[in-house]
């Protein structure tokens, strides 16, 4: 009788225990290297953020995909629809996400304009993905005041 | 009188198995596929006698595409691909020929197959992507923080422009919202 009981017990666990593959499941990993700032031509009060290197592996079956925001708006949005990763780099934003630069002392330190804050965020369908964000500051930009000749 | 019986039990339970061994090559011989006739060969290629021909598409991969916004305070969003490859057998009919990207049922990109069985589409070779309207927020009942989506349609074509294969992924832009 106990040799019985110790066969169904065995069964019971090998049909209903914890499978092995279940630990795999539902890992997301988010890698992301710092954004960055530039104001590529001095003169404008325009710059652009870009991050070298963003990549996301998921087996999570509800995985969405992948978006950069900026200051909480949202600027770019990649879809997993046919994968379970997505790798981004600076060059398929084409020439990257402008910004304002700011003037001079605008984010309290003198020699920097603005201070972003660059957020990336996993989309997994019913609940909240790896994110993380950044700060990066932005180079100045210094108006210039154009005052017309005037003749009398 | 017992050993009758044994004998006569051994000799029944033979005859059963002599038939089941019967019924089952019977069965064997049933499921067998037949060869068409006049054919010799396995029926691959253009010359065979099979009414669908299998596809020859060797090869389709995709990469998910993107939407982003390169200017908040513009109406200009841009859908690209990171990287996207046909690749054709090139021994048997239809040969793949173009390769093209519709986003919103309307031809982007159409790129041509023309010494080689491959066509390789990377996102660098649209610089910047695809512009597209960003849209409102909400436009898609997405959220405030989207846009529009589009349909963005990746197919490899024959030799008249017929679809061999299509891949169709819905990808979402931001809003626009000045």
């Amino acid at each position: 009788m106990r040799r019985l009981c110790l066969v169904f017990l065995g069964l019971a666990l090998v049909l209903f225990g914890p499978s092995s593959s279940g630990a795999a499941q539902d890992q997301t990993t988010l890698f992301v290297s710092n954004p960055s700032c530039s104001q590529r031509v001095s003169d404008t009060a325009q710059c652009t953020i870009t991050i070298n290197s963003v990549s996301v592996f998921s087996n999570n079956p509800n995985f969405l995909g992948l978006q950069i925001a900026i200051n909480d708006k949202v600027r770019a949005r990649f879809t997993a629809f046919f994968e379970t990763s997505i790798a981004v780099n600076p060059a398929m934003l084409g020439s990257g996400l402008q910004v304002p630069c700011g003037r001079p002392g605008a984010s309290g330190q003198a020699n920097l304009g603005f201070i972003y804050n660059v957020q990336v965020s996993v989309l997994i369908n019913g609940s909240s993905g790896p994110t993380d964000s950044a700060l990066t500051a932005c180079p100045y930009y210094q108006s210039k005041a154009f005052l017309p000749a005037l003749r009398h | 009188m017992r050993y009758i019986w044994a004998a006569v039990a051994v000799g029944i339970i033979l005859l059963a198995g002599l038939l089941f061994v019967v019924r089952q090559s019977a069965t064997a011989q049933q499921g067998a596929p037949t060869p068409a006739a006049g054919s010799s060969g396995p029926q691959t290629g253009p010359a065979g006698s099979i009414p669908e021909l299998p596809s020859s598409l060797q090869s389709f991969t995709v990469n998910n595409p993107y939407c982003y916004q390169p200017d908040p305070s513009l109406n200009q969003c841009y859908i690209n691909i990171r990287w996207m490859q046909g690749v054709d057998n090139n021994t048997s009919a239809p040969y793949m020929l173009y390769l093209s990207i519709s986003i919103s049922s309307k031809v982007r990109y159409m790129g041509t197959a023309f010494f080689e069985n491959a066509i390789n589409y990377s996102y660098d070779m649209a610089p910047g992507g695809f512009k597209v309207p960003c849209g409102g927020p909400n436009a898609s009942g997405l959220g405030a923080a989207y846009g529009f989506a589009y349909s963005v349609v990746m197919s490899p074509l024959d030799s008249s422009r017929s679809p061999m294969m299509t891949d169709t992924a819905s990808t979402v832009c931001p809003a626009f919202a000045p």
